[in-house]
């Protein structure tokens, strides 16, 4: 780590430390957080970051974590996301069967079920998806089958079936016992019914089988060793499980069954393959939606007496308008944070082209367009963050500075304390700044909203729903905004001012790539990771903030291809 | 047919142990007539809560202990006033615990388990219940007898995440129970299994044997390559497929009249809330009424959400709850009032299936007054089916007089012993995981 970084990772942590414990004693009066209300952010190396050298002696580098302890990989079960994406891929089945489960657990921001008990009634529903998926699947076998049973015989082009379609779905090829197991099965459906229906119950025992459900990591056994190899099937499943958000296709099975996933060169040529494969749109996609919590659009709300445009349409036109966005930056364009949080262009619809105030476009769909840069600057002014970050009738500065503060600054806030009277006034009655100030002049508030409010006002020109306005209940918009506890300090005009500092701060390019690392490893980081995350920044840095190159980065790094051994019981 | 479920528990289970074969060795014995088992008088628990509390002024009655008068919120429950207590000045005992008078919306944790929370992280209010909530412990006593242990089931209660304030119910310490929101969801698993023809059912019930034959065999496989925290988890997986095949041999009483499949709904839509609370009222009555289950946890939305009652008023629910405008005071109160009429479907729907009779229902909120995240005092409603308690009464602790921080020294523990009693679950000293015995020990004073 650089003595720049360092010193930055220990002022972030400071500036976390004091949010815990002198922000929380003060009083805090907005009703709601984020969206729903509730979601901080943490801040990189929170808990851990004096410990930032990670017990590495040596300039952190490629390789050379290589031996410190790694933080503990807990057995994955899969996201609902996860369980949607690998029924596509596997049997062609795109109808997000996975809404039926409960719902995920969550390590850091993401949607992770590492944690997560498996209630007893999962069960019945992974049992229930099984047998209606496999109805779906048998429907047309020609579909799915590798060979023709009328050519071939139907048991022998059943084994074949067994053997590919197992190996598709657990990940990795199946032992004898297993094939075993599952022809009985297709012997018992042939025999009580047809084929396809012999067909039907292997699919069905499959997907309830936990090699299907969970993602099963033992790693290569190696006495003694501080940290363990993944073999090259567990290797080829977190690849796809980050970068796709599903299951390996044949060409990562392929590569894993040759041994090529042991060599690094070969994982990285198989994670730029896979990051060019539209599959990847999937990671992306789901990191914002997570980071974000987009889908809490679906119940926004707006008063329809203020705002009779805004609709559950319009709601979601606007998610839809980030997610283009986001692709349009980190695929077609140059894959850089400068241009996620500075470009001005984006797409609309003909909905959105009216919140916009400008001319539609031909037709249904989406277009792009570019907007005025003095107003209008990449993810951060978008309208769904805009309209999330807000209450129901009148903007929150609050909200808004929280999404900065704790989504693209990795500072922690807490929620509000139990025990205060937190009226939203109406619009009429107060302006915006006024009940700002109300809160700065309150000690008891100050401490946590000086570091939220300031930076939200500056987000005044874009009403509750997201519009952008020139006047608030008649007065012209006073934007200025202060950002304080960061390593860009100081004031600013505008979301334009804002987004201008935060592409100055080393802060920023740290917090993402600290969320990308929990989102590809699929746990909280912890001490022990401080080498790889330090050795991470520093890349990520070093290419200008490229988020292709940081998957890249945390896909061929050695935590990510390592186990660590010690949660492993000893051998019987 | 109108005959009293109540008085015929047809347990398939039980009816087989009553003609002394063993349900493996008799998976298709033909139901037989009513009269051939014993007439034990099955006991039903139902939970039913609502999240941020009432304004406290509206829910009081007024009046004394059995002269009293129901509050505009209550009015709706005079019909069941025979069987009704208004408990007025229970405290929730986690608060009481730590001597802060509010715990605010984290209180729903606390709420039926009686534990103070264990937090995988505070500032986040990430966490869970560090034990079981009430309805888990009689199911655990009783729900061998049906073919759901339990049923839990809500309204918009769902978020992918640790947050705390978003589960009532609880298996365990850090067990949170998730609500199936969906009714369409509910009805598949409680009558859906009902609906083939005979021949295609038993082939499917054999189908499912071996398919779950198989899949238990790919876990103890598996066991020997992990550790032991994710061994527990598949153990837990293993649980769950028992429950699954302990269930195919189920049958319905010849009394039970399957409900009409719900339609498929959006169960996040706003617009829904209204129609799927009705049907989810309606189903947790029939899988009472057709013995699927004894124990059934009811929640309302979550604490602390985002969402919307528009059949109410405009503006966010929670919103609303910190709002102490005359307008805002008036939804608050027109909202808790819509709840007790919900509230009374659930009692006139098992009245009607003759099953409110063994049913012991409990109301309650896990915070008093939400613009002031208040833990004293909660909003509380038994109405008691089971004779257990002495009913048709209003019960007042505490000095209260409108002042909100005076603890009157009776803790919510104590109501959840004093369920474990009313369930038969007489040897049930005290509740929960406090640092004060005392808070938790013994039931509430005066009750029966």
């Amino acid at each position: 780590m650089t003595p720049r970084l360092r010193e930055l990772a220990l002022g972030v942590a400071a500036c976390a430390l004091a949010l815990g414990a002198g922000c929380y004693t003060g009083l805090a009066s907005d009703a709601d957080g984020l969206a729903n209300g509730d979601s901080t952010g943490r801040a990189p190396g929170e808990g851990g970051s004096d410990g930032s050298d990670g017990g590495s002696d040596g300039a952190p580098g490629e390789g050379t974590c290589e031996g410190d302890r790694l933080g503990a990989s807990p057995l994955q079960r899969l996201t609902r996301t996860e369980y949607d994406h690998t029924i596509a891929d596997l049997l062609g089945i795109d109808t997000h069967p996975a809404q039926a489960l409960p719902p995920d657990g969550l390590s850091g921001l993401f949607a992770n079920n590492g944690a997560t008990a498996v209630p007893s009634y999962a069960v019945e529903v992974y049992r229930d998806l099984a047998e209606s998926l496999a109805a779906t699947a048998i429907a047309d076998l020609s579909e799915i089958l590798p060979c023709d049973p009328a050519q071939l015989g139907e048991d022998a082009c059943a084994a074949e079936f067994i053997e590919q379609f197992g190996r598709r779905a657990w990940r990795r090829p199946l032992d004898a016992a297993q094939v075993d197991r599952l022809v009985q099965l297709y012997q018992q459906g042939r025999a009580d019914g047809t084929f396809a229906e012999g067909i039907g119950l292997v699919i069905e025992a499959v997907l309830q089988s936990p090699w299907f459900l969970y993602r099963i990591e033992s790693g290569v056994p190696a006495p003694g060793e501080e940290a363990i190899a993944l073999d090259g099937f567990e290797l080829a499943s977190r690849l796809s499980y980050f970068l796709w958000r599903s299951m390996p296709d044949d060409a990562l099975l392929a590569a894993a069954e040759a041994g090529e996933l042991d060599d690094p060169e070969f994982v990285e040529a198989q994670v730029r393959r896979m990051l060019d494969d539209p599959r990847a749109e999937r990671a992306l996609l789901t990191f914002f939606g997570e980071l974000f919590a987009l889908d809490t659009t679906a119940s926004l709300y707006k008063d329809p007496e203020l705002f009779d445009t805004f609709s559950p349409e319009l709601a979601a036109d606007m998610r839809t308008e980030l997610e283009l966005f986001v692709l349009s930056a980190l695929r077609e364009g140059d894959g850089r944070v400068d241009t996620l949080l500075g470009a001005n262009h984006t797409f609309v619809n003909a909905r959105l082209a009216a919140l916009y105030g400008i001319e539609a476009p031909a037709g249904d769909g989406f277009t792009r367009v570019e907007l005025d840069p003095s107003r209008f600057r990449g993810l951060v002014t978008k309208p769904v963050l805009m309209a999330l970050s807000a209450h129901d009738q009148r903007t929150s500065p609050t909200f808004r500075g929280k999404l900065v503060r704790t989504r693209l600054l990795c500072q922690g806030l807490p929620p509000p304390p139990p025990g205060v009277e937190s009226t939203v006034p109406s619009p009429g009655e107060l302006s915006t700044r006024e009940w700002v100030q109300q809160r700065l002049d309150n000690p008891s508030c100050a401490g946590c909203h000086e570091l939220m409010d300031p930076i939200g006002l500056a987000f005044e020109h874009f009403d509750a729903m997201g519009r952008y306005r020139d006047q608030d209940d008649g007065a012209a918009i006073d934007a200025h905004g202060l950002l304080v506890g960061t390593d860009v300090d100081g004031p600013f005009d505008g979301p334009s001012g804002l987004v201008d500092k935060l592409l100055a701060s080393e802060q920023v390019g740290a917090c993402i790539a600290h969320e990308w690392f929990e989102f590809g490893m699929g746990r909280a980081t912890s001490d022990d990771d401080a080498c790889t995350t330090a050795a991470i920044d520093e890349s990520f840095a070093s290419t200008d903030h490229d988020i292709t190159e940081l998957m890249v980065a945390i896909a061929t790094s050695p935590a990510f291809r390592l186990r660590r051994p010690d949660d492993l019981e000893e051998a019987p | 047919m109108t005959r009293s479920q109540s008085t015929r528990p047809w347990s398939r289970r039980a009816l087989l142990r009553s003609l002394g074969v063993s349900a493996a060795a008799a998976p298709f014995v033909p139901l037989l007539d009513g009269h051939a088992g014993d007439p034990v008088l099955p006991k039903r628990l139902v939970l039913f809560t609502h999240p941020n509390g009432v304004v406290l002024d509206d829910w009081r009655p007024t009046g004394g202990e059995h002269d009293f008068v129901l509050s505009p919120i209550l009015a709706p429950l005079e019909a069941h006033r025979e069987r009704l207590l208004v408990l007025d000045g229970i405290d929730l005992g986690h608060a009481m615990d730590i001597s802060k008078s509010n715990v605010g919306h984290a209180g729903i944790a606390s709420l039926w388990t009686g534990t103070s929370p264990i937090w995988q992280d505070e500032e986040l209010e990430n966490g869970w219940a560090a034990g079981p909530s009430v309805d888990q412990v009689v199911a655990a006593a009783i729900g061998h007898e049906t073919a759901f242990s339990s049923l839990q089931l809500g309204v918009y209660t769902q978020r992918a995440d640790a947050f705390i304030h978003t589960r009532a119910y609880h298996a365990g310490a850090q067990q949170p129970l998730d609500c199936e929101n969906d009714p369409r969801a509910v009805f598949e698993r409680l009558f859906g299994d009902f609906t083939a023809e005979p021949g295609a059912a038993a082939r499917r019930i054999a189908a499912r044997r071996s398919v779950m034959d198989s899949v238990r065999a790919d876990v103890a496989s598996l066991q020997p390559k992990l550790a032991a925290s994710d061994r527990h988890r598949l153990d837990q997986h293993l649980t769950g497929i028992a429950e699954l095949e302990a269930r195919l041999d189920d049958l319905l009483p010849p009394s039970c009249q399957i409900p009409d499949a719900p339609a498929d709904v959006d169960p996040l839509s706003n617009d829904e809330f209204e129609a799927i609370t009705d049907t989810q009222i309606d189903l947790a009555v029939r899988a009472l009424a057709c013995d699927r289950t004894r124990v059934v946890g009811f929640q309302w939305g979550r604490e602390a959400s985002s969402g919307n009652a528009p059949w109410i008023g405009s503006g966010g629910i929670h919103t609303r709850s910190h709002e102490t405008t005359p307008d805002s005071l008036a939804y608050r109160t027109a909202l808790a009032t819509w709840f007790t009429t919900k509230f009374v479907r659930l009692l006139d729907g098992l009245e009607a299936a003759n099953a409110l009779q063994d049913t012991l229902v409990v109301w309650g909120s896990a915070m008093a007054v939400a613009d002031l995240h208040t833990s004293w005092n909660l909003p509380v409603v038994v109405v008691d089916g089971t004779g257990h308690f002495d009913a048709g009464r209003y019960l007042r602790w505490g000095s209260y007089t409108g002042g909100y921080t005076e603890s009157t020294g009776v803790s919510s523990n104590k109501l959840l012993v004093s369920i474990c009693h009313a369930m038969g679950l007489g040897d049930v000293e005290s509740f929960g995981n406090l640092q004060d015995p005392a808070l938790m020990t013994g039931p509430l004073d005066g009750l029966t």
